[in-house]
């Protein structure tokens, strides 16, 4: 019995494949910990951060963004804007995809076209829509992609118009959708983005091998331009989900950099020096059903913002260096003079804690001491964090305003689905920018705005956003939407709790590891220093 | 006996066919579809996406759409993650999970069932009690504990073991432990159970009164009717086995099939979660089919065509 | 009065088994520390202490406080009434279905049987945690809803085990005997068949508690447990996993209570079996 057993192990074993070890130096090689299986790795259908997180390290747009999400050349070497604003014309350099085919401006017309085409259903086919009849390209609208206002002038030249002038299109650029493609591996194979043959881009590395749920390996991409900038011979990508886990591994030293961290252990990684911090625009905050009683009540729903403590959430519970949000654009978006923060030159708009003005506004809605406040509903998406501000919330609402409220958790798609469709009264809510603009969040609560879950409407936030939206001037397109953050917080849909820092580890010795205000992580400049 | 047989494989079809309807519609019945996502997408793109995969037509073409390419034998293509299908994520992860499995329950099997025999030999002395106060410890402490614990103290403190992944052998012997837990402390139980309940009947005490060998009453008489029970629950215990592997799977980061019951449901990736069904539920129903054989082999009492 | 003196010398081999004694005091105890423990404490299971968070035990905080600076001693034992309910009303609600779901397809037999088990094997081949992650997800978290889906997924092992007793009884010497007599179907129902099978069905009853108590907690791992800021034990032990390398007692009492009470229902359970088991008496 004990003989087969041990046959069996080892058949079992062999089945699995054991992995070998593979030769590269460990002084060259990078492990990261991305969290989850990438769900795809086509540029053009991705969505995610972990995708993100791997395809813009094997692919490089015609732009960059550096670590405090300023642009930077990227494929294309230099541009010029046109004195409307609605026309960019960038020069690539001379570059080789991965499979050493040269980098054409054709090659990104091509991408380009394929996210738009309605056939390849891409989700982020929006990011895209700045773009001249790109919307009406991908709506059936217009049949032909070569009246959509992207065109090769020539092999090195690319020429791009917008539907109305967009201060921040460049920082766009960075995102995956933009990311060009190899027409000659993609056309034909819609399997192209899985097997590491044929998964050529432009970026600095490669990918050599997918183990699905388990690893990804990359390589350095000798063709890449600026290979001699790469120090990385090898950068290897793990997918532990478990954050206990993740930690657990990396500090066995099986990984230098993770994801994130579990909340409990945050101080004491502070104190080892290994909890590394960047900026992330982005606002947790709790969003107001405006239609629905009693939060149809602009007072009600003051008396529940000022009445919160978000000093204590930020130091007893998130820990991590968060700030506690008093208005809705976070820290990190510039304002006109591309310098100063727009939440610097907007203030806050309302006070921490104020205990005392919550209860008069309480009183003033109706319900003096909470007396007759019905009964009401906090919806989060089911995850521990959620789960501990939602209790804290509760306690704090309870204690300041007398008043009830159930918390009610629910798996995140149904959360997602209640939110859209005004089936709750009070939810957690989230909101990461796309690019580095005030637009990507005040955009949220235009009425007609399919992620305005608070079903807020006010025609004159509508009307300052719109007039905004077609402003080339940054002093007068700021001025606005400053404006326009004043209006939302005089209404109050939604009741701030703070603004998201990037929080993970990362061992002393890997240096150059950039991260973005998006959330990306780009390894193009890493490298590991063993003392 | 082969009439037996081919009977059960056509209920096993019925079986699988009920088994998807029930599927089918409970995950519809679930709010939220696979492409809804915090941010939200227009109606045109969704309509896209929702062509892409052929959603946009009538569920009860959906429905009679997948059983035709399951009685092919595919389970189309998943909606999580891009370009791969469901056959293979399920080659890809079940042989994972199959091999943890079969190991812990291998490992219960050839522990749990001496240690049963043992105490019920002892029955009632403090050797019994020992050794079932350590076998409902071990059914005791939920895997995530366990899983957590050992990955603590002998991934992190100890440092005698990796703490997660795969691909070498010692990265099995963790998970394979915390998998093992319950189903060795199962098993023990229940063979001291049926050890106890054997070791009554009046043929042993006939056999004892007129004198056989104790060895001899022992593992000709009673153990082979003893281990009856035992091998009736190896088909529910290897169900309990694969789904523990959920949790197991999860904090070990191991890439097995476990994973995909709850993230499959979570992302709404239907052909994933009927898929994953699907596979299980043959799987299991298999395995009941085969404990029944092996059942009616070990103990000739038993005549099948009774049940009709 | 042979049924009463055959429960009274079940009760008296019960009481000479000292697990089970031991495993009862402990039930008992759970019990009556979930009923009356949270009078009297002096905390609440849902105010938060902020000046006072994640402190190890003291003389003020037995157990330690928790992440919102709440008593952990206080958590544990509201844990302990959800956990217990969990516990008995899912396996009360899978015991009535398997009684009736196996005493009808065992004593009926035939047709009627074969169609009754053929639905015992397709929920059988159902994987069962997916059945509950879907029921929870399509109902929504909470506590009725995790003793429906619980109750109406595990009652499937008791419906197979009253089945299999009833069909051997049936087939027993003295029930043939009494049937051959002429006894009615009441007769052999309640004379035998029930009093026969009572056994067996508390010993699945009592270690099926501690399996929902299990349940419940792995349902809590995936975040489908019962609402905030009420916890059960499992709820408290999964919150605890992601920090147990900072704050290990957090972990530990829950833990702790989800063993101990497993390990008392299982001792009280086998106890109960040997008890019962008349063919037991040595």
């Amino acid at each position: 019995m004990m003989q087969r057993f041990t046959i069996w192990v080892i058949v079992g074993l062999a089945m699995i494949g054991v992995g070998g070890v593979h030769a590269v130096e460990r002084s060259e090689t990078l492990i990261y910990n991305v969290g989850t299986e990438p769900e795809t790795l086509d540029p053009a259908l991705c969505t995610g951060i972990p995708e993100a997180s791997i395809i813009l390290n094997c692919f490089e747009g015609l732009i960059r963004l550096d670590a405090e999400g300023r642009v930077y050349p990227g494929a294309a070497e230099r541009w010029e804007e046109s004195a409307d604003g609605s026309t960019y014309t960038f020069h690539l350099r001379k570059a080789r995809w991965s499979n050493g085919d040269p980098v054409r401006a054709s090659d990104f017309v091509y991408a380009w076209h394929r996210v738009l085409r309605p056939g390849t259903a891409s989700e982020y086919v929006y990011q895209l829509y700045y773009i001249r009849g790109a919307r009406d390209y991908t709506t059936g609208k217009l049949d032909n992609p070569s009246s959509v206002g992207i065109r090769a002038i020539d092999g090195q030249t690319l020429e791009v118009q917008l539907e109305s002038p967009t201060p921040y299109f460049l920082s766009l650029l960075a995102h995956t959708t933009y990311m060009p493609v190899n027409p000659r591996v993609v056309a034909n194979n819609p399997e192209w983005a899985l097997a590491p043959k044929t998964y050529v881009g432009n970026g600095a590395f490669q990918m050599v091998e997918w183990r699905h749920h388990n690893r990804l390996r990359c390589r350095k991409n000798p063709y890449y331009w600026n290979a001699k900038a790469v120090r990385l011979k090898e950068l290897v990508y793990r997918m532990i989900e478990e954050e206990s886990t993740e930690l657990t591994v990396f500090e066995t030293d099986a990984i230098d950099v993770t994801h994130t961290v579990p909340l409990p252990d945050i101080p004491r990684l502070e104190r080892t020096g290994q909890l590394q911090r960047s900026p992330y625009i982005g606002t947790y905050y709790v969003c107001f059903n405006t239609r629905k009683a009693p939060f149809d009540n602009p007072n009600v729903r003051k008396a529940f913002t000022l009445a919160v403590n978000r000093q204590i959430i930020v130091d007893k519970i998130t820990r991590g260096g968060q700030v506690p949000a008093r208005a809705f654009v976070p820290h990190g978006v510039k304002d006109a003079d591309g310098r100063t923060d727009f939440r610097t030159v907007g203030g806050n708009y309302f006070s921490d804690n104020a205990v005392k003005e919550a209860q008069t506004l309480l009183a003033k809605a109706g319900y003096p001491g909470g007396k007759g406040f019905p009964v009401v509903t906090y919806l989060y998406n089911t995850m521990e964090q959620h789960k501990i501000i939602a209790e804290a919330m509760q306690d704090m609402w309870r204690r300041a305003l007398g008043v009830k409220v159930r918390l009610q958790n629910q798996e995140w798609k149904v959360v997602i689905k209640n939110r859209r469709d005004g089936n709750y009264q009070f939810a957690r809510h989230g909101w990461i920018g796309d690019y580095l603009d005030p637009m990507t969040f005040l955009d949220l609560f235009v009425t007609e705005s399919g992620n305005n879950d608070a079903q807020w409407s006010n025609l004159r936030y509508d009307a300052l956003i719109q007039e905004a939206k077609q402003l080339r001037d940054q002093d007068r397109r700021m001025a606005l939407m400053h404006q326009a953050e004043a209006i939302l917080f005089d209404d109050m849909p939604i009741c701030p709790i703070y603004y998201y820092v990037n929080l993970y580890l990362q061992k002393p010795y890997v240096k150059n590891v950039i991260r973005n205000p998006l959330g990306y992580i780009d390894f193009t400049q890493a490298y590991i220093e063993r003392p | 006996m082969l009439g037996y047989v081919l009977k059960r494989v056509g209920h096993l079809v019925i079986v699988i066919w009920i088994i998807i309807t029930i599927t089918f519609a409970m995950m519809h019945a679930i709010p939220g579809g696979p492409f809804d996502s915090e941010r939200y997408v227009a109606e045109e793109i969704r309509a896209h996406i929702e062509a892409r995969y052929r959603l946009d037509e009538p569920l009860y073409k959906q429905y009679l759409d997948y059983l035709w390419h399951v009685v092919q034998g595919d389970l189309g293509p998943s909606l999580t993650y891009e370009g791969r299908r469901v056959n293979d994520i399920i080659k890809d992860g079940f042989p994972k999970s199959a091999l943890l499995g079969f190991i812990s329950v291998l490992v219960s099997l050839l522990v749990g069932v001496p240690i049963g025999v043992y105490s019920a030999l002892k029955h009632n002395r403090w050797q019994d009690h020992t050794v079932m106060l350590m076998a409902i410890v071990g059914v005791s402490v939920p895997s995530f504990i366990l899983a957590t614990l050992l990955v603590y103290y002998f991934g992190l403190k100890l440092q005698w073991l990796p703490a997660a992944g795969w691909g070498s052998v010692q990265q099995i012997v963790l998970p394979a432990l915390a998998l093992s837990g319950f189903s060795l402390a199962f098993i023990t139980r229940l063979t001291r159970a049926s050890m106890l309940d054997v070791m009554g009947q009046d043929y042993i005490r006939t056999a004892q009164a007129k004198g056989v060998a104790q060895g001899v009453i022992l593992f000709r008489h009673a153990l082979k009717n003893a281990i009856l029970p035992v091998v009736t629950y190896l088909g529910p215990l290897i169900a309990a086995v694969f789904t523990g592997s959920f949790v197991v799977e999860k904090i070990f980061s191991i890439p097995g099939l476990g994973q995909f019951f709850v993230t499959s449901v979570a992302n709404r990736d239907y052909t994933v979660i009927l898929g994953v069904t699907v596979f299980y539920g043959t799987l299991l129903v298999t395995m009941n089919i085969l404990v029944d054989l092996v059942y009616m082999f070990l103990d000739p009492r038993i005549v099948f065509h009774k049940q009709d | 009065m042979a049924e009463i003196s055959l429960w009274r010398s079940a009760a008296r081999r019960l009481c000479r088994n000292p697990m089970a004694v031991v495993g009862g005091c402990i039930v008992l105890f759970l019990i009556g520390a979930a009923i009356f423990g949270p009078w009297i404490s002096p905390y609440s299971y849902y105010e938060n202490d902020y000046e006072h968070t994640n402190e190890g035990p003291s003389w003020s905080h037995w157990f330690g406080t928790d992440y919102l600076g709440r008593d952990q001693l206080t958590r544990v034992l509201y844990g302990a009434r959800i956990s217990l309910a969990v516990g008995v009303v899912a396996s009360l609600i899978s015991v009535v279905i398997g009684v009736t779901f196996g005493g009808i397809a065992g004593y009926v037999g035939g047709r009627t049987d074969a169609v009754m088990m053929r639905i015992v094997d397709i929920f059988y081949g159902i994987p069962l945690i997916l059945f509950v992650i879907l029921l929870m997800v399509v109902f929504q978290p909470g506590l009725k809803n995790i003793f429906l889906a619980l109750g109406f997924t595990y009652w499937l092992a008791m419906a197979r085990i009253v089945r299999g007793q009833v069909l051997s009884l049936k087939a027993q010497d003295f029930v043939m005997a009494e049937r051959a007599l002429g006894a009615s179907h009441t007769r052999i129902i309640f004379r035998h068949i029930i009093s026969n099978t009572l056994g067996p069905i508390i010993v699945t009853l009592t270690l099926s508690i501690p399996e929902a108590i299990f349940a419940e907690s792995f349902l809590s791992y995936i975040g489908l447990g019962v609402s905030a800021p009420l916890a059960s034990w499992g709820t408290l032990a999964a919150d605890a996993t992601s920090g147990i390398r900072a704050y290990p007692y957090m972990l530990f009492f829950p833990a702790a209570a989800i063993s101990i009470s497993m390990l008392a229902f299982n001792f009280l359970g086998d106890g109960l079996r040997d008890a019962l088991d008349p063919r037991h008496i040595r």
